[in-house]
């Protein structure tokens, strides 16, 4: 639908200016991608003079391979991905449950309980960072995978999201659930989980974004190189007394994007559904 | 409302289901939050085992006294209303162009979120380069039409702006995207009987389609705080918070205060501060958030 | 909300929830924290013992040789080496301060010899048993280990500011020789931003700012700290000293630039003057190679000053609170402060050898007579670096930074110098 007057010429420039914004907006958002592109198979000396020729002087693809081993970015990536996984996987299995109780089970002290809920909705993980690091590492869990999962085991965000999906499944449909025999887990399983899938899966996706790409808390709670998660994994890059590898840093930048570039181009329908969630008043 | 599945029976079901997450975030929110409150009242030092020393409110006086953190809090507001209002308007304007495209919406649309998928990280790094001083992409296209070089990143007028612009490049993708669910998912019925009534253009954008968007602006606003926030690793990568404090947010400052000048009582006392402000927030905006249905 | 159910007593709540913060806080306090005088070795069995070290990139290498040699030595015996990411001694501070305070205390640790007194003041350590040094250390560098006259540290990998010169850039320019004094310096500095249209010379502003700092106050003849642990800068001498950043800063010949920007303006061949650490001058030998010609001489002193240059580098600190395991850990430091990884490490890092032997080896390796080998015949005696009380250290090098920053912008001297030194004593007190 658009909002233009008709006519033909008006429309014509109407249809005109609005590819030239959309396309200017694009150009903007993907630019730093290319510029890291460009930077990642630049030769050395066309790194540094990098300037404004948007194709580089020499190429160099060793900057990939300097990556891959020095950075020990596949290391990096495979805990990331133990971690992302983890993390995902618990807080399906606890907030689930919690979303599918603020919906549609009441219990005592539902209401305070989720005005908690709420309350932690705006808090991040990062502001409390100091006093979790402190508490993890009392429990002799510093410098752990799991260290870098069990802050993350559950989620405000998570619950807030998936309830409010789960407020427009209609409860005939639970009644009808009820009737068949099912109880409360089952009708969580068969009938809640499927109608839910849209915002399960908006909110995995996001839980991944944030959880691949987190830098705060591993730069905390993580030292030894194994351990490190990509983010981490390029800080070898930048390191002022052994000079700044551009084209490798760059290459592994590039490196840790892409899988998850590759999820969200894979996984955009799914991810898009379950957005703002809410039903539309009307 | 609610589906019970037998009176007391569903009641037990209920904190059931939603024991173990309130639990885990109890553990995992709460309790970090009262070691900061608690902390911030005392004078800790880590050395020797951990002393404390009560100090009363000295910690919250430091906070208000120093040159540094007051900047910080002010650098954190600017930085939330440098990013959150363009990117709310940019984003809504942008969703609204996509959405009127026919062919090649999904196209533009998966392009347009690419910048909050990418690495932060990753991304600071490379806005660094483009931002550098001497052959950064960004001055040496100034150079072309001829303006003097700026530093963007080493001058204190320009720090906090150019920080806050990659936090619109990004944050804006995240209000497209949402946006644009939003807008897709009002019924083609309603367009019709816009046009029918001679709706159009600005008239029901503002009497129409936003209000049908609200729930989706509240998921924004959320989102967008929340970004606005914890902003740490954009700053943390491009400027470090210098030059001499310009770019230093609440979050960063935490970071400076506690962990590279050992002062936990008065870190413990600024993300106090922080935790209450969002979470009265939370607690203030709670009717909207819970998707007004009370 | 759909239940309005008053929740038992939210205060009660609360109150469990203090407790248990304060518990879990408790929990990391599960040491002694006193540390052990070093026992007689012959009475202690290898087989019960662990050491660990901690330590940043540089001293990696040597660690890897002496716990083999450890090992081997004695036989069951444990060396636990711990590489600290990160490039700074502030970093490694902050992960060993955090780890400490968890419980889990290193026995061996790199200081930087900045933080030997913050090390003293927070954590106590035993005196350094300097009979395990080898006969060939060389006893100039124990006075920068020291803390009031007692040996706390080894000085391992040291270092002195210099100034790195670009000379394509400053020939071209009409400049012959490297600048010794301010004038010339200054001088110099003009001569190239005029003919290049660029700044030409870079003082780090951030990272590691408070330590050319100290030089340039100490090369006219001032005190940056007294031994009340008080800023002692603001004087005549002080303020000549940190002069000419103001000139560098008012006249345009000094960008604007964090420092890893500035290392990469150099390497790059952008920039003629750079102050920094000699240790740098092997990766800059990797990193430019031919692409110009470059040289390392002595960081300028103000006219009629004399040279007194703060140490920089890192020293090998004991914290064992077992003396066994404070006997091993005296072990493993004499290894890796052997003649051949003192050789090795300033091959690699370029760094003013500590032992005299190894000084000898590395002045006939040809290396001696390019810019790497400056660090190699320094001859000088460095005094000590910094010396801020308790854990000051590092908000007065924050502090530190923030001056040089506004000199460099153009303040004035007059007016930066005394609020600077005003926010320290706040800090300080």
């Amino acid at each position: 639908m658009t909002l233009s007057p008709t006519g033909f010429s008006p429309r014509l420039h109407w249809t005109l200016l609005r590819w030239a914004i959309l396309l200017t907006a694009v150009t903007i958002a993907l630019f730093p991608f290319f510029w890291m592109l460009r930077l990642s198979v630049s030769g050395a000396d066309s790194v540094t003079l990098s300037g404004i020729e948007l194709l580089p002087g020499s190429w160099d693809l060793s900057n990939f391979s300097r990556a891959w081993t020095e950075g020990n970015i596949g290391r990096a990536m495979f805990n990331g991905a133990i971690v992302t996984l983890a993390i995902l996987a618990c807080q399906l299995v606890t907030c689930i449950p919690a979303a599918y109780a603020f919906a549609k089970v009441p219990f005592p002290g539902r209401g305070f309980a989720f005005a908690a809920v709420i309350a932690c909705l705006l808090v991040p993980t990062q502001a409390n960072a100091m006093p979790t690091y402190l508490g993890i590492s009392a429990m002799g869990l510093s410098n752990t995978l799991t260290a870098l999962i069990l802050p993350f085991v559950s989620s405000a965000f998570g619950i807030f999201l998936m309830r409010q999906h789960m407020m427009t499944i209609p409860d005939a449909l639970l009644e009808a659930a009820r009737a068949d025999g099912l109880g409360t887990f089952s009708t969580l399983l068969r009938v809640v989980v499927p109608a839910s899938m849209p915002s399960i899966a908006t909110f995995s996706i996001f839980s991944i974004f944030v959880h691949w790409n987190d830098y705060l808390w591993p730069l905390l709670a993580i030292r030894s190189r194994d351990l490190q998660t990509p983010p981490l994994a390029l800080s070898v890059f930048q390191e002022i007394e052994t000079g700044q590898d551009y084209g490798a840093l760059a290459a592994g930048a590039l490196i840790i994007t892409l899988p998850i570039v590759l999820l969200y181009i894979f996984a955009q329908r799914s991810f898009e559904a379950g957005l703002g969630g809410g039903e539309l008043p009307g | 409302m609610t589906a019970h599945t037998g009176k007391g029976q569903g009641r037990r079901h209920g904190l059931l289901l939603a024991a173990p997450a309130l639990v885990l975030i109890f553990l995992f929110m709460f309790v970090p939050a009262l070691i900061s409150l608690t902390a911030s009242f005392f004078d800790v030092s880590l050395s020797r085992g951990i002393r404390l020393e009560w100090v009363g409110l000295d910690n919250y006086r430091f906070l208000f006294e120093d040159r540094d953190v007051l900047l910080s809090l002010r650098n954190t507001l600017v930085y939330s209303l440098l990013t959150i209002i363009p990117s709310l308007i940019i984003g809504l304007g942008l969703a609204i162009l996509a959405s009127s495209l026919g062919r090649g919406r999904r196209c533009v649309q998966v392009l347009l979120f690419l910048p909050f998928a990418a690495n932060l990280v990753a991304m600071a790094v490379v806005f660094r380069w483009i931002f550098a001083l001497h052959g950064g992409f960004a001055n040496e296209l100034l150079g072309v039409i001829g303006v003097a070089p700026i530093n963007f990143l080493g001058e204190e007028q320009y720090s906090l702006l150019t920080v806050a612009f990659v936090g619109i490049w990004r944050n804006t993708s995240l209000a497209l995207i949402i946006f644009l669910s939003g807008l897709t998912s009002i019924p083609t019925a309603i367009h019709e009987a816009c046009a029918a009534d001679g709706l159009r253009g600005w008239h029901k954008l503002t009497s129409v389609t936003l209000p049908l968007l609200r729930p989706f602006t509240v998921f924004v606003v959320v989102m967008l705080i929340l970004q606005a926030a914890q902003v740490f690793d954009t700053i943390h990568v491009m400027t470090g918070g210098g030059p001499l404090s310009s770019s230093e947010t609440v979050l960063t400052m935490v970071y400076r205060l506690g962990m590279q000048q050992l002062k936990f009582g008065e870190a413990a006392a600024l993300s106090t501060l922080l935790l209450i402000t969002l979470i009265a927030i939370g607690i203030f905006r709670r009717r909207q958030l819970s998707g007004g249905t009370s | 909300m759909t239940s309005r159910m008053t929740f038992p007593r939210p205060a009660a709540l609360l109150s469990i929830g203090l407790l248990s913060a304060l518990a879990l806080v408790a929990c990391g306090d599960n040491s002694s924290g006193e540390v052990a005088e070093a026992a007689d070795i012959s009475e202690c069995a290898p087989e019960d013992t662990t050491i660990e070290a901690q330590f940043l990139q540089w001293g990696t290498k040597p660690a890897e040789n002496a716990k083999e040699v450890l090992e081997a030595e004695y036989e069951g015996l444990t060396v636990e080496i711990n590489e600290v990411p990160g490039g700074s001694y502030d970093e490694l501070t902050q992960q060993l301060v955090a780890d400490i305070a968890a419980g889990s205390r290193p026995d061996v640790i790199m200081v930087g010899l900045g933080q030997v007194r913050f090390w003293v003041d927070e954590y106590d350590p035993q005196p350094f048993d300097t009979s395990a040094l080898a006969d060939t250390y060389d006893e100039r560098f124990l006075e920068a280990g020291s803390v009031d006259g007692t040996v706390y540290t080894a000085p391992f990998q040291t270092s002195v500011p210099v100034l790195f010169t670009n000379t394509d850039i400053t020939e071209n320019a009409g400049v012959t020789q490297a600048p010794a004094t301010y004038s010339e310096w200054l001088e110099a500095a003009q001569q190239v931003t005029e003919a290049t249209g660029n700044a030409s010379v870079h003082v780090p502003r951030t990272a590691i700012s408070d330590w050319p700092v100290q030089a340039m106050i100490q090369n006219a003849g001032g005190t940056l700290v007294d031994e009340d642990g008080m800023p002692a800068f603001d004087t005549e001498e002080g303020r000549e000293g940190l002069a000419i950043l103001e000139e560098f800063g008012s006249q345009g010949l000094h960008d604007s630039l964090d420092v890893a920007d500035a290392l990469d303006a150099f390497t790059s061949g952008n920039l003629a003057y750079l102050v920094y650490s000699p240790q740098i001058a092997a990766t800059f030998h990797d990193q430019i190679g031919e692409n110009f010609e470059w040289t390392v001489t002595d960081f300028p002193i103000p006219d009629g000053g004399t040279p007194e240059l703060p140490i920089g580098g890192n020293g090998w600190m004991v914290l064992s609170e077992d003396s066994c395991a404070a006997a091993y850990s005296y072990e493993f430091i004499s290894a890796m402060l052997s003649t051949e990884n003192i050789v090795e490490s300033s091959k690699d890092w370029s760094y003013i050898p500590v032992d005299s032997k190894a000084a000898q080896i590395l002045s006939e390796d040809p290396l001696a007579e390019t810019p790497v080998g400056y660090a190699w015949t320094y001859e000088g005696t460095p005094t000590l670096w910094g010396g801020w009380h308790g854990s000051s250290t590092p908000a007065v090098n924050q502090i530190l930074q923030d001056m040089v920053q506004r000199l460099t912008n153009g303040e004035a001297v007059d007016v930066v110098v005394p609020d600077t030194v005003e926010r320290i004593e706040r800090e300080v007190q």
